[in-house]
């Protein structure tokens, strides 16, 4: 797993890269809480990720749940069909925002 | 320069400088002496000259006394008689006779000339008016030289001729110059030669010039000084003495000039000269030759003592050369040093000593060292024997300067027992730290065994749980199993009666590993157990396990649940899913399907969540499986994945099997599959076989399900 941190317009872009499974899941969600309490827009764009366990969806899980009470909002961007029918099937598609790619979920954060 | 050699040139020029003194002196002295020697010379030349002109003189008295006592003389003259004074002059013989006298002059009382011997009709008297007057008035006159006629010159004499006691008148005569002359040469033994004032010979000398002497003295006659000359003729030294000659008159009117035969005296002082000097020379040689010896004698001694200096310098005291002894400085020098080298050769040899006794010490020093670093780490061992042998390397090429090698030997040695030291110390404290360290890690293993016999526990309860073992019922043959990962997981599967016809059976995976995620499984089980036996229905019971779940997940656990609950009377399955694989469906001809997708979140992600249920009819021999994503997710070694289509293929071989039989095949596809690579994930599988409504005692056989004998094995 590699995770690249950017900020474009205002929102964070994390880029994940490779597999996320319960060896690694606790690194992304580092990540993730620690990009949720500096910017209340987030993507995780999942164009490069190969693989996500059901403990990364845990960790997307926890840092929803953080970004709640202050209002943030986390999008997910360019999911490869197998991660999206795992989105799909564990009922999280539901959870989040997702959206083609980065770009557009940038936008639909209200990034400038 | 060499001390030696300074110091004779020093008193060299010193000599030199005292005897060029000393000659000076001698030679001012001598021509003191000689000076007066000269002075007393020309005095008794002169008196011997007065001697001679006296000599001459005295004839002419003689002749004057014999005219004052002729009375007809007196007389004539007294008359004033002049020829009777003639006749007698010529009577007596007087001019021109023997007595010598060449001139004569007779004078009245009145002064005038009454005769003469010159023949000239006015002859000019041999004195003035100015010379007779003392003698006319009774006073002799005093004798001396004179010119006559501007080129004679006469030894002349003047008496008065008395007549009675009154002065008649007076008589002058004079004798030739040469008579004079001849007088001095005869006295003084010498050449006698006249000059007149201009340095002529005289007319009365002109045999001087036949002299072969006169061209030698010639070129040194000086008419108006007085004086000695010195030169030389034929081979003679002669000394020329030259004497005014001065007129009664007053002037100068002639020189003598005496030369006297002086070779044997300058000879004499020529010799004295060189003697002198010759003496003077070999004083100053056999001073010279003496200081040199004496200053080779004394040197050789300071050179020894020089020597053995410069051999101490370079250290050698051992070479033994004798010092002569002495009392001087050079001695007592010579003697210093000979002491200086006998405590030199003492600490040499005490030094030889200590040399020896250091070498020993080194070499036990080393050996000790050594044996020290046999002790040490490989690392540490190999540099400091590389160390020594350095040191011991650089002894043997030290031995030329012994003292200094030693020294060098002893600081490297040093410097080997400090870094030795410091390993030492370092490797202590690196072993206290390692004792301590492994002590914590035999700590920390303690607690790590007993955390794994814990964790052991855990999924040993986690296992004995699940049912091991399922009903033999005659409409349903079932088989489950897991295979757990590493790490305790949260797969789990189950399957229970809820009524007298139903049986429900679950299959779920929890997010996460290990402990928590055990508990949360054991929750989920419960739960689900006891809220399906309440006969809500699938949707309702996973609805409220939801909410249940939900209400307090602080870690934000969720659990992906297939349930279905299967009428054994019908074989309608009704069934919830909660974000789980759809199961895959076999029907006898070999399709497999997957079972319908139902909208529904994983369990205690979100409350208050929708859950929808489906129902199907199972045809009797259709299989279904149930499977966790740790099927379908396996990987191998080359990184891919089982996937959906190789477990579809796989269920798909197993149409005609047993459920036991199906759930074998498709783990050991699986299995096939991962060949051996490491299990991330629990793998876990649920395998029905619908055989079909059983005719009758379908309930009494469910019924009896928990409690029922011949079992079949689950696998584990």
């Amino acid at each position: 797993m590699n995770i690249t941190e950017e900020a474009v317009n205002g929102v964070t872009v994390l880029r994940t890269e490779g597999r996320i499974d319960s060896g690694n899941a606790a690194e992304f969600e580092g990540h993730l809480v620690k990009a949720v309490g500096e910017s209340s827009r987030l993507v995780v764009d999942m164009a490069k990720l190969s693989y996500i366990s059901s403990a990364g969806l845990r960790s997307l899980l926890i840092a929803a749940k953080k970004a709640r009470p202050s209002g943030g909002r986390i999008a997910l961007s360019a999911m490869a069909p197998h991660i999206r029918e795992v989105f799909d099937l564990s009922g999280f598609s539901s959870l989040f925002e997702i959206h083609g790619d980065a770009g557009a979920a940038v936008a639909a954060l209200g990034g400038a | 320069m060499q001390l030696q050699t300074r110091i004779i040139l020093f008193v060299l020029a010193t000599l030199t400088v005292v005897a060029g003194l000393l000659t000076g002196f001698s030679s001012l002295r001598e021509d003191a002496a000689d000076h007066r020697a000269r002075e007393l010379e020309l005095a008794r030349l002169d008196t011997a000259w007065q001697l001679a002109v006296a000599g001459a003189a005295g004839r002419i008295d003689r002749t004057l006394g014999r005219l004052a006592g002729d009375p007809e003389i007196v007389r004539a003259l007294a008359a004033g008689d002049r020829g009777a004074l003639g006749i007698r002059i010529a009577v007596l013989g007087l001019a021109g006779g023997d007595g010598g006298i060449t001139d004569l002059n007779l004078i009245a009382g009145n002064g005038d000339l009454l005769f003469s011997t010159d023949p000239s009709l006015d002859p000019a008297p041999l004195l003035g008016r100015a010379a007779l007057d003392p003698i006319l008035s009774g006073r002799r006159l005093a004798r001396g030289v004179r010119l006559v006629d501007g080129q004679r010159l006469l030894v002349v004499t003047g008496a008065p001729l008395y007549a009675g006691a009154e002065v008649a008148g007076a008589a002058v005569a004079g004798l030739g110059f040469p008579a004079a002359l001849e007088a001095l040469r005869q006295s003084v033994g010498g050449r006698v030669f006249a000059v007149g004032r201009d340095g002529a010979p005289l007319d009365g000398a002109a045999n001087d010039i036949q002299d072969p002497l006169w061209p030698a003295v010639a070129p040194l006659v000086r008419p108006a000084e007085r004086g000695i000359a010195e030169f030389t003729a034929s081979g003679r030294r002669y000394a020329l003495a030259s004497l005014p000659v001065a007129d009664l008159a007053g002037g100068r009117v002639a020189t003598v000039l005496i030369a006297s035969d002086v070779t044997q005296a300058v000879e004499e002082r020529t010799l004295w000269s060189v003697a002198y000097i010759a003496a003077v020379g070999l004083v100053l040689l056999g001073a010279l030759g003496l200081l040199y010896g004496y200053l080779r004698r004394s040197f050789a001694v300071l050179d020894s003592a020089v020597g053995a200096l410069q051999d101490l310098a370079r250290g050698r005291a051992m070479g033994y050369v004798e010092l002569p002894a002495g009392n001087d400085e050079i001695g007592r020098i010579a003697g210093a040093v000979e002491v200086f080298r006998g405590v030199m050769r003492d600490i040499e040899r005490s030094a030889g000593q200590r040399e020896r006794r250091l070498r020993r010490q080194q070499r036990f020093i080393r050996r000790q060292m050594e044996a020290l670093a046999v002790t040490l780490e490989e690392e540490a061992r190999q540099s400091l024997l590389d160390e020594l042998r350095q040191i011991e390397a650089e002894t043997h090429d030290a031995q030329s300067a012994q003292s200094k090698g030693v020294g060098d030997e002893l600081g490297l040695l040093a410097l080997g027992f400090s870094r030795l030291a410091t390993r030492v110390s370092t490797q202590q404290v690196q072993l206290t730290q390692m004792v301590r360290d492994l002590r914590d890690a035999l700590a920390d293993k303690r607690r790590l065994i007993s955390l794994q016999q814990e964790l052991e526990i855990a999924r040993t309860m986690q296992l004995t749980i699940l049912p091991q073992v399922f009903p033999d019922l005659a409409e349903l043959d079932i088989a489950a199993r897991m295979i757990p990962a590493k790490e305790v997981g949260g797969d789990f599967y189950d399957f229970f009666p809820i009524s007298e016809t139903k049986v429900a059976f679950v299959i779920a995976d929890v997010s996460g590993k290990g402990i928590p995620a055990a508990f949360f499984m054991l929750i989920t089980r419960t739960m689900l157990r006891a809220i399906a036996e309440s006969g809500v229905g699938p949707a309702e019971t996973m609805r409220r396990v939801n909410n249940l779940l939900a209400a307090e997940n602080e870690q934000m656990m969720f659990v992906t649940v297939f349930y279905g609950e299967l009428d054994l009377r019908t074989g309608v399955l009704a069934f919830s899913n909660g974000g789980h694989n759809p199961p895959l469906r076999i029907a006898r001809d070999g399709s497999v399907r997957e079972l319908e997708r139902v909208p529904g979140m994983a369990l205690a992600a979100m409350p208050d969540m929708p859950y929808a249920e489906r129902s199907l009819a199972l045809e009797a021999g259709d299989m279904v499986v149930l499977f966790t994503d740790g099927v379908t997710e396996a990987f191998n070694d080359s990184e891919a994945m089982y996937g959906d289509a190789r477990l579809v293929e796989a269920v798909g071989r197993q149409a005609s099997a047993t459920a036991r039989g199906g759930l074998d095949g498709v783990l050991a596809d699986v299995a096939g599959f991962t060949a051996g690579a490491p299990q991330s994930d629990d793998i876990t599988c649920l395998v029905l076989r619908w055989r079909g409504a059983a005719p009758d005692g379908a309930s009494a056989a469910a019924a009896s399900m928990d409690a029922a004998p011949g079992m079949v094995e689950a696998a584990v």
